[in-house]
């Protein structure tokens, strides 16, 4: 069968009938069983009735999906994407998750000047003197509002403290 | 109920809060404006986004921020559109057919104040209306109990998932997509843990801010990034050399606006068809009704005020199922629900009864925001036309980082970046193949609540639920049984409706 065969509603149908049944089969294991007390449930109702209630959902809906909206025109068709798209999008996610981990580590001001710079040349046009100054004014900014005006918690700089496992280097 | 309302205005007027709302209001508009008026940036996004922000002001000074945020968005999408051609928003899609070619004729500066007049005038009445409907409603919520809120929220989600936009089967797996997500964590009745698959992070469930920035706001950065177009447009407008709208070109208006705020109200109140199916009723309803139908199309002011008075006419009614059942009607409404529960005002019956007076002073602030909409859009809008030229290529890596920040700052978990990643990719995922994240939302918000009410009622009717529903609860009987036809008949409009909008479109394409 060739991939254009199938319509995204017929792969919809299709996930969504393969996540009921995975979901039906590890509700055994990954539904924690109420506590006896005195030989009686600890909960009024059985914990597995609503999960085996969204299982069957997920296979009734993909049924209904797979067989009878599998060639509807209405949202129904691939999406368009170049090799350019493709390059953009999984640059951006990359960068993404590299700032996810970096917020962390390296603080909140020091890793978003970092994303500015990067994302900002990654797609291009912009004046070199003007992105390293929003670069750094904007997350200094932020970090300000959140943590002097609205008395929350971001992670500061690294050369606060630094630590190894539990020891404090700094 | 009358007394709630009428201590809603010390609430308001007193303890030196009210400089403070009018200018978080005035603050929200501009914000919601400047997104507004970015094509490709979308109001949901910048309420996703300023979201965080609200949770640590006081409840009535943080949810109407995110009111006038919603209000300026709209009105702010329709700047591009007019100018330009490029709807800021989806609601702002019809102004394109007849803003465009009155630019064109030098009459850019007359558009945008009808659309302005329009708006203000429309979302000033359905807020009325809501006011004065609220009250009665929620004084019906208090007599329900478990059982007939089981059946009304079992209902709702039905009416979203089947009234979405896209086709019915994928709103069906998305609804299912959402009650799995909630599913994940602790069972409401006995906290049992389920579906945590042995990860520390997801035993106390899925949290939803960061899951509703990864929906609603890293897919629109994404779609923006696909091309990396260098400028959001390049055109050089100058408004204030252009003539303003006449006080006779604004009576003619009148029935229009009149017109367009009943269809916005009425469309309102349906959960799930929303701002940008109303506006495009409203604008076929009001070539239908023109003398001159041709002219639509080629530079009509009722073009613009038909469908800018109705879609900003949802607004209000929309917040009815909301405040009073706790029913959230859109994407719009969920986020503001989101806003209540952080500050601890669970929206539903009991909000009304315990909370009557907040509840009537924000819907105040509604009023009141449409009064500063009107003086702030009035006085910016040469400013915000120019919004349209600023490069994305400066904008989108600082809406990224706000939004990395506010879905950081409400529990201080590095685990929530990870959340707003996978929702922000998954979301991405789902509108490519034109999935309509709606009926998740929906679903993830009002899971615990239907759940919690489903359990009670198996409890309450012991062995024999159907016989205790018969007997002792006709009413929630009557609601299950009239489940399916309430949905197929409201399903059928909501399809009618977007039809006409398919129509309209195709015809401006030809």
């Amino acid at each position: 069968m060739k991939f254009d065969k199938f319509s995204p509603n017929l792969l919809s149908g299709i996930i969504s009938i393969l996540f009921g049944i995975f979901i039906y089969y590890k509700i055994p294991t990954e539904v924690e069983k109420p506590v006896l007390i005195f030989g009686q449930s600890s909960s009024e109702i059985d914990p597995q009735i609503v999960p085996t209630i969204v299982a069957l959902m997920f296979l009734i809906f993909g049924l209904y999906t797979a067989f009878y909206e599998k060639d509807t025109k209405i949202s129904n068709s691939w999406p368009k994407v170049t090799k350019q798209i493709l390059i953009n999008i999984s640059t951006t996610i990359i960068c993404l998750i590299l700032y996810s981990i970096l917020f962390e580590y390296l603080g909140f001001v020091i890793s978003s000047v970092i994303l500015i710079l990067s994302l900002g040349t990654f797609m291009g046009n912009v004046n070199f003197k003007y992105i390293t100054v929003i670069s750094i004014l904007f997350p200094l900014s932020i970090f300000f509002l959140f943590v002097n005006v609205m008395h929350v918690f971001l992670p500061e700089f690294p050369f606060y403290e630094i630590r190894i496992g539990n020891f404090l280097i700094m | 109920m009358f007394e709630s309302f009428l201590n809603a205005f010390p609430l308001l007027f007193g303890g030196g809060s009210f400089l403070n709302i009018l200018f978080v209001i005035s603050l929200g508009l501009l914000i919601g404006l400047f997104v507004g008026a970015l094509p490709g940036l979308t109001t949901l996004m910048a309420m996703a986004i300023v979201l965080p922000i609200s949770f640590f002001m006081d409840p009535l000074v943080g949810i109407p921020f995110l009111i006038g945020v919603y209000k300026g968005g709209i009105f702010g999408g329709s700047i591009p559109a007019i100018l330009v051609s490029l709807p800021g928003t989806g609601a702002s899609v019809a102004t394109t057919f007849d803003g465009p070619p009155l630019t064109k004729m030098g009459k850019g500066r007359k558009a945008l104040e009808t659309a302005l007049f329009s708006s203000v005038i429309a979302d000033f009445s359905s807020d009325i209306v809501t006011i004065l409907l609220i009250g009665p409603i929620a004084l019906i919520a208090l007599l329900i109990g478990p059982p007939e809120l089981a059946a009304i929220l079992f209902l709702s989600i039905l009416i979203i998932s089947s009234t979405s936009s896209g086709s019915v089967g994928k709103n069906m797996i998305m609804l299912a997509t959402g009650l799995f997500i909630a599913m994940i964590g602790q069972d409401p009745i006995a906290a049992l843990s389920r579906f945590t698959f042995d990860v520390f992070e997801l035993r106390a469930g899925v949290p939803l801010l960061p899951m509703l920035i990864g929906l609603f706001a890293i897919p629109e950065i994404l779609i923006n990034i696909e091309t990396k177009t260098k400028d959001f447009i390049k055109t050089k407008l100058n408004l204030n050399k252009e003539e303003n709208l006449t006080w006779n070109e604004f009576l003619k208006l009148r029935k229009t606006i009149f017109r367009s705020t009943i269809i916005g109200t009425t469309i309102g109140m349906i959960p799930g068809v929303g701002q940008v199916v109303a506006a495009f009723v409203g604008y076929a309803a009001a070539k239908n009704s023109s003398k001159n139908p041709e002219k639509f199309g080629k530079g009509e002011l009722e073009g613009i005020a038909a469908p800018e008075a109705a879609n900003n006419a949802v607004n209000g009614p929309t917040l009815v199922p909301l405040l009073t059942l706790g029913i959230p009607g859109d994407n719009v409404t969920a986020i503001l629900l989101g806003a209540f529960v952080a500050h601890g005002l669970r929206p539903g019956p009991e909000l009304m009864s315990e909370q009557g007076s907040i509840v009537f002073a924000i819907l105040m602030c509604m009023l009141l925001a449409n009064i500063l909409f009107l003086i702030l859009g009035y006085f910016t809008m040469p400013i915000f036309s120019k919004v349209v030229t600023i490069k994305k290529s400066y904008l989108i890596p600082l809406t990224i980082i706000f939004a990395f920040a506010g879905s950081f700052v409400f529990r201080h978990n590095p685990a929530d970046l990870y959340f707003l990643l996978f929702f922000g990719i998954f979301g991405y995922v789902l509108k490519k193949l034109e999935f309509d994240v709606t009926p998740l939302v929906m679903a993830f918000i009002l899971a615990p609540s239907l759940e919690y009410a489903f359990g009670q009622t198996l409890s309450l009717g012991d062995d024999n639920v159907i016989m205790f529903l018969l007997s002792e609860r006709p009413i929630a009987a009557l609601i299950i049984v009239s489940t399916p036809v309430i949905t197929w008949k409201l399903w059928k409009r909501s399809k009618k409706l977007r039809d006409v909008a398919t129509t309209i479109t195709s015809e401006q394409v030809k």
